[in-house]
């Protein structure tokens, strides 16, 4: 029952008379109240802040503090009043929420802090208005997530434990560079070698000059074909051993195996050993050169050797809801529009809409403003 | 929210006019004022604090009519002389007003006799609100059959309507009603 419509019970009582004269047996007492005493103010000094309120208001909540016998603890003989030795401008709130049944967070106000008062107070959380709780909400979260990463830095920076298995000093070491000399070294091997094998990608492209037979334009892959080769097979070696030595290595090599790093490790590698198992079948050397785009995903491979490029990895997952979203309704106005523009044109026979897919590009095209 | 803004007689006149005193008077106003700030109640805030005591039926009809009752002049909403009026007579008040009171609730028209349409428009709503937990469950005739025993206690020309007069007196003759009638006084 709200605070404030306690006060109508008298009320409520007295509307029994409706049904009073068609019972068909006499009505029961209402129970007596414990509290005829008259209502009184009550001083709460809050740190030199004094507020003055009715016993009775405080007294609506009997599960807090304020509200049940554990404030005579408090009581302040001397100044014949209640004192509290806490913060004055969150006792506030507090305060107006046995007024007026309704909790607020105030904005400006750290949520520890506020936290903290209203578990001494004895007060839940959970029923702050709706009109401050998505605010109060966030930033709790916040505060939680912020804490969690203080929490693993520290964890990260500390000294090593001293009876640590090699398998887990070898993870120590894949994960934080800066713990020992040869897990630096590792680190900076690891890098040069995702930056030779991306740029090794590139340069395979580059025409090269004339070949000795002097017909055609060769790229430099074609050209030094086999350097090229030993530079990709050395690449692919230090990955693959790389990879293995993380795999054993991992705490959960589950989890490992899950986990996005390893799938790019694995997607980095792949096109070499499927090269190697068909190089001479024609029919899917086509597919063959596909597979090697995906080479360009060693690029990708830096992100352990870079913080920003983590966080832009967590900020594409954090507002992934939204962008599929969009996409949705991109393709939802994509599918509209194509088919308007399909069925338009349907009657005319120079239309180059022969079939609904066959509007999605100009659909697309004209969509994204690039004509 | 309700831009009307009604501000009650000075307190002198209410303690005349009601039997409350003065510290009654002021606690009753503190608690209508904390839940109605613009100083009249119209019908739904009525129906929305009456619906908080009893939250396991569908109070709104009975609160209707009550509403209408305590809506002595009938302008739609009741201010606080209104509702402090009818306080007055229903915990101070004498038995007879009391009854008369609980005849004007059942009147709906106010036309000075209660039929048997309106008295099972009231037996109705007082069954909504209690509910569906009551014990024994209570069939869907209960209204109709209650409303015929009422009538055969309260109609005594059987001419189809209880007048004020057959009211009183059936009331004053029962002891039950008078017995439940005594539980009102130490409510505030």
């Amino acid at each position: 029952m709200a605070a404030g419509v306690a006060a109508w019970l008298p009320f409520a009582r007295a509307a029994a008379i409706g049904w009073m004269p068609v019972a068909s047996a006499p009505m029961p007492t209402p129970p007596r109240d414990k509290r005829r005493k008259q209502d009184g103010l009550i001083i709460l000094n809050v740190s030199g802040s004094r507020f003055q309120t009715w016993r009775n208001t405080l007294e609506r909540y009997p599960d807090t503090l304020l509200g049940s016998t554990e404030r005579d603890f408090f009581f302040h003989e001397e100044s014949n009043e209640y004192f509290f030795d806490r913060d004055p401008d969150i006792f506030r709130h507090i305060l107006n929420f046995y007024r007026t049944g309704k909790l607020h967070y105030p904005r400006h106000e750290c949520i520890s802090a506020y936290d903290e008062e209203l578990a001494f107070f004895g007060i839940i959380p959970e029923i702050i208005g709706d009109c401050c709780y998505e605010e109060y909400k966030d930033r709790r979260r916040e505060n939680a997530e912020r804490i969690q990463d203080d929490e693993d830095n520290e964890n990260s920076n500390d000294m090593a434990p001293p009876d640590m298995t090699f398998r887990e000093s070898m993870w120590r070491a894949f994960e934080n560079p800066h713990t020992s000399t040869m897990a630096l070294v590792f680190y900076y091997v690891t890098g040069f070698f995702i930056a030779i094998s991306v740029m090794a990608n590139v340069v395979e492209t580059v025409p090269c000059g004339i070949s000795p037979k002097g017909i055609r334009e060769l790229s430099c892959g074609e050209r030094y074909a086999l350097a090229f080769f030993c530079l990709d097979t050395a690449c692919v070696m230090i990955f693959t051993v790389e990879y293995m030595l993380r795999l054993m290595a991992a705490p959960s090599r589950y989890k490992f195996v899950k986990s996005v790093m390893s799938i790019i490790d694995v997607v980095a590698i792949m096109p070499y050993y499927i090269g190697l198992v068909m190089t001479d079948n024609e029919d899917v050397s086509g597919a063959f050169v596909t597979l090697r785009v995906f080479r360009v995903f060693r690029i990708f491979k830096f992100s352990r050797h870079s913080a920003g490029l983590r966080i832009l990895g967590y900020t594409l997952k954090s507002c992934a809801s939204e962008l599929g979203f969009l996409l949705f309704s991109l393709t939802m106005a994509i599918i509209i529009f194509a088919t308007v523009m399909f069925y338009a044109e349907k009657g005319s026979s120079a239309s180059k809409f022969t079939s609904i897919p066959a509007a999605f590009w100009y659909t697309i095209v004209t969509m994204t403003t690039l004509g | 929210m309700s831009t009307v803004r009604h501000r009650p007689e000075g307190l002198e006149q209410l303690e005349v006019q009601t039997r409350f005193s003065r510290k009654e008077l002021q606690i009753l106003y503190r608690g209508f004022k904390n839940e109605c700030p613009s100083g009249v109640v119209n019908e739904d805030t009525f129906k929305d604090i009456y619906s908080q005591f009893f939250p396991q039926g569908d109070a709104s009809t009975y609160a209707h009519f009550l509403f209408n009752a305590f809506d002595t002049d009938h302008n739609g909403s009741v201010s606080f002389e209104d509702f402090v009026m009818g306080l007055s007579i229903l915990l101070r008040g004498s038995v007879q007003e009391k009854l008369n009171w609980a005849f004007n609730l059942y009147d709906i028209n106010k036309d000075g006799y209660i039929t048997k349409e309106e008295m099972l428009d009231i037996m109705k709503a007082i069954y909504d609100m209690m509910g569906k937990c009551t014990y024994p469950i209570l069939k869907d005739e209960a209204p109709r059959q209650h409303v015929e025993i009422f009538f055969q206690k309260m109609d005594k020309n059987k001419d189809g309507v209880v007048t004020i007069d057959e009211f009183i007196d059936c009331c004053q003759n029962d002891e039950n009603i008078m017995r439940s009638m005594q539980l009102f006084e130490n409510v505030i």
